[in-house]
């Protein structure tokens, strides 16, 4: 137990000694943050730039299309139909909203023709515009039904419709899905940059095997579990202490409300901080060099965030992927804040957190086993 | 009493035999010298001896304890002076000490004062608090060395820790060694500069190719070659046109070394060859400038057991 203290200490002291590791350490995570916050905030309030094509002229369509203009999230531009392809490549359109010719007639003979909507974006682009045009067609047809087909009785209805008076009393309301799509996607990235710091932990322990201070170490009466406890003790603590001022940069600076209490979030980072570290011995433990600790921390983390959620959330991958998605520790942390943002009980994650425990505790018996073998440190000496 | 005894000692690396059953007994009070080429299984030895490295086959005792059994506990009485050096920058010359000492058990006042006494030994006493980063090769050796003797170990293991340093430094570390032989420490040197190991050696072992070619003291050891004449020729020019094999078929020579200006050449005693070997020389227009019969060392005793240089 001494041992483990001294030796915990001794790597901090060593460590933090250099004022440049406060960057690397603390510095660069933060700023990693900042750059995704500032992605997320950006593509979640610009306006989404809609292209029209009406090829009916008629008066269901030119009244959607007056419609839609009072909402300010929609930016409306007339299009030409031999452009509008041009426009969506080159990302000055969004989407863009085709009305057939025979739309509004369609209507009235109670067979409404579809709506094309087109984007290079994916469906989540263009959801919100989706319903509002299903919306506003559904009550037309409403009044079409209603008419029983006789276009006097529709003409007055559809009138009425038109020039209804509502007195309107405006609020503005926080968007939370809005609010909870952004935390979620900057959490993601929040657990990248944690097991980016996997790669400091390597460091440390390399930096000791080419100093040759590793060498000396185990030639004192210290255990290799010691010297591995010791070096994953360092490294859990500079995890919290960066999981620590990550929350609070998050929720204080960026004033960014993740809807899951403070405590918790730390506890499931903390679980998944334990994890990070773990990967980190692992990859030390089977490296021979910084370069191989490197190339195996960047074949590790990226690809396990990818299929994780971390940087898309998981349901939008095809089915086989999200099953092979539960092998990594990434959609395990993700689906437990998730579901605390959805209004989850604590009580409800506790199978993920156990979930993440056993992935640390796997990782950190085979770096163990790893260091054990003595041979190892021959290629060192 | 046995400080160290070693059976039948085997470590292999795949197909390459490092260490290949060797078997030697070093006494306590002794300063021995494990000598030998690179690669010729020296640092592998103690490696085992510290329990770094597994065994493939044989034993280790230290002090009378199976290391394989009381690896801990023999530890706490081995320092380690390993071929690189061992400490952090970033922390001062005390700190390391301290640091290092620490692991053995020191701890509160008695910690500095033998962290400060290994210091003062070393020569560094003055420069406790700076940072090795702003020292000299020799200094950084020297603290290498106060990093494994502050715990006072009973056993000092040195790995060649004079490689690449200035005489000055050099000489200090030598007297070191023999001065913490002198305050009780048994003392195991490897080294393949030969004119150490004769200088502070009780005894000697050397090494090549994983095996023990050759063991007893220096005066045990010159005497294998004692019946031989080492002749050292310098030369001139035309060392490009002598032929090692050639100057072997010769009665009596039984290993040849030339450089560029020198030819050392190992003969029978009882068989006189000089003039022929003058012969063959001038035949092929090589320059003489000096001809000198040398007493044989152990770097003679290498060249003539193995036929290399203990620097190849």
């Amino acid at each position: 137990m001494r041992n483990i203290f001294l030796l915990t200490a001794n790597i901090l002291k060593v460590t933090f000694r250099k004022k440049s590791s406060f960057i690397v350490y603390f510095v660069l995570p933060l700023l990693g943050l900042f750059i995704s916050m500032a992605m997320h905030s950006s593509t979640g309030t610009r306006s989404l730039n809609v292209g029209i094509i009406n090829k009916d002229n008629g008066i269901f369509s030119d009244d959607m299309i007056d419609s839609l203009r009072y909402i300010e999230d929609f930016d409306l531009t007339h299009t030409e139909p031999n452009s509008f392809e041009n426009l969506l490549l080159d990302d000055r359109l969004d989407c863009v909203v085709i009305f057939p010719a025979d739309y509004t007639e369609s209507f009235l003979s109670g067979k409404p023709a579809k709506i094309e909507i087109v984007t290079l974006k994916g469906k989540d682009t263009t959801i919100w515009l989706e319903n509002y045009i299903r919306l506003y067609a559904e009550n037309v047809y409403i009044l079409v039904q209603a008419s029983g087909g006789r276009k006097e009785v529709f003409d007055k209805l559809y009138q009425g419709y038109k020039e209804q008076k509502l007195n309107l009393e405006a609020e503005r309301v926080v968007d939370q899905a809005k609010d909870r799509s952004i935390a979620f996607q900057s959490l993601g990235f929040l657990l990248m940059f944690v097991m980016i710091g996997t790669g400091n932990t390597a460091e440390i322990i390399l930096k000791e095997k080419r100093d040759r201070t590793y060498f000396r170490i185990c030639s004192a009466p210290v255990k290799p579990g010691e010297y591995v406890l010791s070096n994953a003790v360092t490294n859990i603590i500079i995890v919290l202490v960066q999981i620590c001022a990550l929350i609070f940069v998050m929720r204080w600076v960026f004033k960014i409300n993740t809807y899951v209490a403070d405590w918790q979030m730390l506890v499931i980072l903390g679980y998944f901080g334990l994890i990070a570290v773990a990967i980190g011995m692992v990859i030390v433990a089977f490296a021979g060099s910084s370069y191989e600790a490197g190339a195996a921390s960047t074949l590790v983390i990226v690809p396990t965030c990818m299929l994780g959620g971390c940087f898309w959330p998981a349901e939008l991958m095809p089915d086989m992927m999200q099953k092979a998605s539960y092998f990594v520790p990434q959609r395990w942390a993700l689906d437990a804040i998730q579901a605390l943002q959805r209004g989850a009980d604590f009580s409800d994650v506790v199978g993920n957190l156990a979930v993440l425990l056993a992935f640390a505790a796997a990782l950190f018996a085979i770096s163990a086993y790893r260091f054990r073998v003595a041979d190892n440190l021959g290629r060192f000496v | 009493m046995k400080m160290v005894k070693i059976a039948g000692l085997t470590k292999k690396y795949g197909d390459t035999v490092a260490v290949d059953n060797i078997s030697l007994e070093i006494e306590e009070g002794e300063i021995f010298g494990l000598l030998g080429p690179n690669g010729a299984g020296k640092s592998t030895t103690i490696n085992m001896i510290t329990g770094l490295l597994s065994m493939d086959k044989g034993n280790i005792w230290v002090m009378g304890k199976d290391i394989r059994v009381n690896s801990n506990e023999i530890k706490k009485n081995i320092g380690i002076v390993p071929q690189d050096i061992a400490i952090y920058e970033d922390l001062t010359s005390l700190e390391n000490v301290m640091f290092f000492a620490s692991l053995y058990g020191l701890r509160g006042s008695e910690l500095k004062k033998r962290a400060e006494e290994a210091l003062e030994f070393a020569g560094l006493a003055e420069h406790s608090k700076i940072f090795p980063r702003k020292f000299s090769g020799g200094m950084k050796r020297r603290l290498n060395i106060a990093c494994a003797i502050a715990h006072r170990p009973k056993l000092i293991i040195m790995d060649e820790p004079t490689v690449g340093i200035d005489t000055q430094s050099r000489n200090h570390i030598l007297q070191s060694v023999k001065a913490l032989n002198e305050m009780g420490s048994t003392i195991i040197y490897t080294s393949h500069y030969m004119e150490e190991v004769e200088e502070i050696c009780t005894r000697v072992a050397i090494m090549d190719y994983g095996k023990i070619i050759a063991e007893g003291t220096v005066k045990e050891l010159m005497s294998m070659i004692d019946d031989q004449n080492s002749l050292w020729i310098s030369i001139l020019t035309g060392a490009d046109r002598i032929s090692e094999a050639e100057i072997k078929e010769i009665d009596g020579v039984i290993s040849v070394e030339v450089d560029e200006s020198t030819v050392k050449i190992n003969s029978s005693g009882d068989i006189y060859n000089l003039d022929r070997i003058i012969l063959y020389l001038t035949e092929r227009g090589v320059s003489i400038r000096n001809i000198e019969n040398k007493t044989p060392n152990l770097e003679t005793v290498f060249l003539t057991l193995t036929g290399r240089k203990l620097r190849d």
